[in-house]
């Protein structure tokens, strides 16, 4: 059922009002109910309200509309958080929830290789896993950053194209902050294409990050 | 947008890339949308001016594109697996005097 907003009338009996069945003798004259008022001792009810004085009842909050004891569970399953009491809590575990996005960017290869031009690639998360598609070969990189450390080192990375599949002389490490890739190749007279940066072509990449 | 690394590489070419977060990371720049055209036409060998890390112009740089095409048009190509395979099948063939 969705949510609908409630519009007045705007025929002044949109809701009721109860007070106690002594209010008479209570506040006997305009002057002790107005006293009352002023103090804020006047005890009254908001009584309802009253379908006529509306065009469109909204729909009441409840419990069941804003979070029931299901949808609280399951939010404490997905996120891994505490079971939410109140929808702020519901968000909060949201907030703080690990979340997994998939990062898609491209690159135009400038035509260098080896080790004294790697190539690079910066994401906005922290990248698990990466995959380049591109080139002359049609060929898929592989990268799994969280097994690189901040220090270039061999068969860090897997080239796969045709026939071949190979991960020697493919260098990578990432920076310090996790969220940039660098590698060089420095097989095969240190191929561009297996460093994915030959000139002028267009590169592919998708990332899993968090 | 269209990030550039802010240091040419030893081609002169600029490292690049599409990125879809708010501000550059460390030593990249956003090409400014006034020279998306000139980026995407000549890429990734411009010259590009800069004043205070901001990108002011951006012309094309043809010496060092046709000095890279001359390079990777003398590189030499290296045989693929399936060409050794295929050479070494060539030659099977021609010893038993059959046709593979």
């Amino acid at each position: 059922m969705s949510v609908v907003d409630g519009v007045i009338a705007g025929t002044g009996n949109s809701r009721y009002l109860k007070s106690v069945s002594n209010f008479l003798s209570l506040y006997p004259t305009y002057s002790n109910f107005v006293s009352a008022l002023v103090e804020g001792t006047l005890p009254i009810d908001l009584n309802g309200l009253n379908a006529a004085g509306w065009t469109t009842l909204a729909t009441a909050l409840s419990k069941a509309n804003l979070l029931d004891d299901t949808t609280a569970a399951a939010i404490a399953t997905f996120t891994g958080q505490s079971t939410p009491s109140t929808v702020n809590a519901a968000l909060a575990a949201f907030a703080a929830a690990t979340r997994v996005k998939v990062e898609t960017t491209s690159y135009t290869g400038t035509g260098t290789g080896g080790s004294s031009n790697p190539s690079s690639i910066a994401f906005t998360g922290t990248p698990h896993i990466v995959f380049i598609r591109g080139g002359s070969e049609g060929a898929l990189g592989i990268f799994l950053p969280q097994s690189l450390t901040t220090s270039y080192a061999n068969y860090s990375y897997a080239y796969i194209a045709n026939t071949v599949a190979r991960t020697v002389g493919h260098f990578a490490q990432k920076s310090s902050d996790g969220k940039t890739l660098y590698w060089y190749n420095t097989y095969n007279a240190e191929s561009v294409a297996e460093q994915f940066n030959e000139n002028g072509v267009s590169y592919a990449v998708v990332a899993v990050t968090l | 947008m269209n990030i550039i690394n802010l240091t040419p590489e030893s081609n002169g070419a600029y490292a690049n890339q599409n990125w879809a977060g708010e501000a550059p990371p460390d030593g990249y720049v956003a090409i400014p949308e006034e020279f998306s055209s000139v980026w995407e036409q000549y890429k990734p060998f411009v010259t590009i001016g800069f004043t205070d890390g901001v990108i002011t112009s951006m012309v094309d740089n043809p010496t060092a594109r046709t000095a890279q095409e001359e390079a990777d048009a003398a590189r030499v190509v290296q045989p693929t697996l399936a060409d050794k395979n295929r050479a070494d099948i060539d030659f099977l063939a021609i010893m038993t005097g059959v046709s593979l």
